[in-house]
């Protein structure tokens, strides 16, 4: 990946607006992701796993 | 619908009732609304700019006082149970809704008039006659809208905690459309910026619209939104 | 402790506790999902060619534009599931949970799609900012949802939350096509810019094809996760007002 970035930024005209715009959205989600689970384990500890309707 | 109508007659002369009573818009709202016409001077600084922008000014403060009178009204309703009391006795919500309104778009009207003259006064903006009925359209219409919304989000943050700080950030996104077209509006009626009153009556259009599309949402919503 | 956790727990109960809304199904979702990105990445950055015009900040719009699109697009859906949920006679808070977990993640996109396309816009136009109705119109509907999540978090009833939100999801309908035009109309001068269908290659509409599906996906796959750990904090806190209740009454029995 980092490497990737590197060869990219060399090559790009305006790279740090560009590998910025996917470093924002890739970033974006990811921390969404992370906040989600660290919820949905607080929640899951008062959740037994056979209440759950999807399981 | 005839006993709808009734209720609302009967709400807004009461909430009318009360501002003649306790004069807190009068006392208030107007003095805060005349000192943001005065603070925008003196962040403008320019006889020019200001008389440019005059219209706009106008109805920037009538917003931020919107927000002060709505959470007036509502206070006015959460302090003692008063909605609470109305929803139980069975009374239609379409009619709090409308009364709340109409009492509010009073309220705002004596505010705006305060407001254009302060503006006539302050930043050497000058009605024309041959603007008056367009000025009269453009205040009602924008007033319609702004009492609808208001009451409708008002009503909505009145039932919660933290209502206070929640108000304008449900209201003012939804007046953003009236701020638009009063504010072209008014400025075709003062001929700001050489604007011909021609110009202005396209966004009494988008006005009406705005007050019709929030008069008959809010007719429907307003139940579901304080019942509690 | 809710849970007595047997001294052998099996594989599938630890990870029931580490991945709570994880099933077969959105397990192989993510894996594609996770598969687009690396390959969208390595597509949009690396293997697709410069725009004769827009030279590298073409590469911008392969994420920027699925972006948008799955932000509108989860705004559509909280739109319609409010509607569901109220008009339907079950009242399901099902519908009220997809509402909600959209809407965040509708403005997490919508967020994300205001920089993007800003970053994009200095390249171009060299400006972060244009009064364009599109733009404006993007940041008003952030702004609406940012405060239609601020009313979720009101409480209440579970009942309470889902009425007063699906109404004001239906309103800000009402309202979003009203601010559009007045802006529109307000200023016409920057219509049309942006996308120039036609002008993209193959392997350009190739790109952006396989970011828009793999955001469609990741859509998915997100509201699924999240209207699951509402789910649960909707049960939470049914048993805390249960546990409060029985405790009452033990209090009234003694």
């Amino acid at each position: 990946m980092s490497a990737l970035l590197s060869w990219s930024l060399g090559d790009i005209d305006n790279a740090s607006h560009v590998v910025g715009t996917y470093v924002v959205v890739l970033g974006g989600i990811g921390l969404f992701v992370l906040r989600m689970r660290v919820s949905a384990r607080r929640s899951a500890e008062r959740v037994p796993p056979e209440d759950r309707p999807w399981t | 619908m005839s006993s709808a109508w009734r209720i609302a007659r009967l709400v807004a002369a009461k909430d009318l009732r009360i501002e003649v009573r306790s004069r807190v818009v009068v006392n208030q709202v107007l003095p805060f609304a005349v000192i943001v016409m005065v603070m925008f001077a003196f962040a403008l600084d320019s006889d020019a700019v200001l008389e440019r922008v005059a219209p706009g000014l106008v109805w920037l403060a009538v917003l931020f006082s919107l927000v002060v009178v709505v959470q007036r009204s509502f206070a006015v309703e959460v302090a003692d149970g008063a909605l609470d009391a109305l929803r139980v006795a069975g009374v239609r919500p379409a009619g709090i809704f409308l009364g709340k309104s109409m009492a509010l778009g009073v309220q705002l009207l004596v505010l705006e008039a305060v407001l254009l003259v302060s503006a006539v006064v302050l930043y050497r903006a000058e009605v024309r006659p041959a603007g008056m009925l367009l000025l009269a359209v453009t205040a009602v219409s924008a007033t319609t809208g702004l009492a609808c919304i208001g009451t409708l989000y008002g009503g909505l943050a009145s039932g919660a905690r933290g209502r206070d700080t929640l108000l304008p950030l449900l209201l003012l996104p939804v007046a953003a459309p009236v701020l638009i077209g009063a504010t072209r509006a008014t400025e075709s009626a003062l001929g700001t910026g050489g604007a011909t009153t021609g110009e202005g009556w396209p966004w009494i259009g988008l006005l009406a619209l705005f007050a019709v599309a929030f008069g008959v949402g809010g007719s429907l919503a307003f139940g579901a939104l304080v019942d509690e | 402790m809710t849970i007595a956790a047997p001294a052998s727990q099996t594989t599938s109960s630890r990870s029931a506790l580490r991945r709570p809304t994880s099933t077969r199904f959105s397990r192989g979702l993510g894996t594609a999902v996770l598969a687009g990105l690396v390959t969208l990445v390595v597509l949009g950055l690396a293997v697709s060619p410069d725009d004769r015009i827009q030279g590298d900040a073409v590469r911008n719009l392969y994420i920027h534009v699925p972006s948008a699109w799955l932000a509108y697009l989860a705004f559509i859906v909280t739109a319609v599931s409010s509607a569901a949920y109220l008009f339907r006679r079950t009242r399901s808070l099902a519908w009220d949970r997809i509402a909600g977990a959209s809407a965040e993640v509708g403005v997490l996109f919508m967020a994300i799609t205001l920089v993007t396309g800003s970053l994009w816009g200095r390249i171009t136009w060299g400006t972060y900012w244009v009064w364009d109705s599109r733009l404006t119109t993007t940041a008003f509907l952030l702004v609406t949802y940012i405060g239609y999540l601020a009313v979720r978090g009101l409480g209440g009833s579970h009942h309470q939350r889902a009425r007063r939100s699906a109404v004001l999801a239906l309103l800000a309908v009402l309202e979003v096509p009203l601010v559009h035009f007045s802006v529109r109309w307000w200023r016409p001068l920057h219509q049309g810019q942006s996308v120039r269908n036609g002008e993209l290659s193959d392997l350009m509409l190739f790109t952006l094809f396989t970011g828009l599906v793999t955001f469609t996906l990741l859509y998915v796959w997100l509201v699924l996760h999240r209207q699951r750990v509402l789910t649960m904090d909707d049960m939470v806190a049914d048993r805390g007002l249960d546990a409060a209740l029985a405790e009452r009454q033990r209090e009234g029995g003694q």
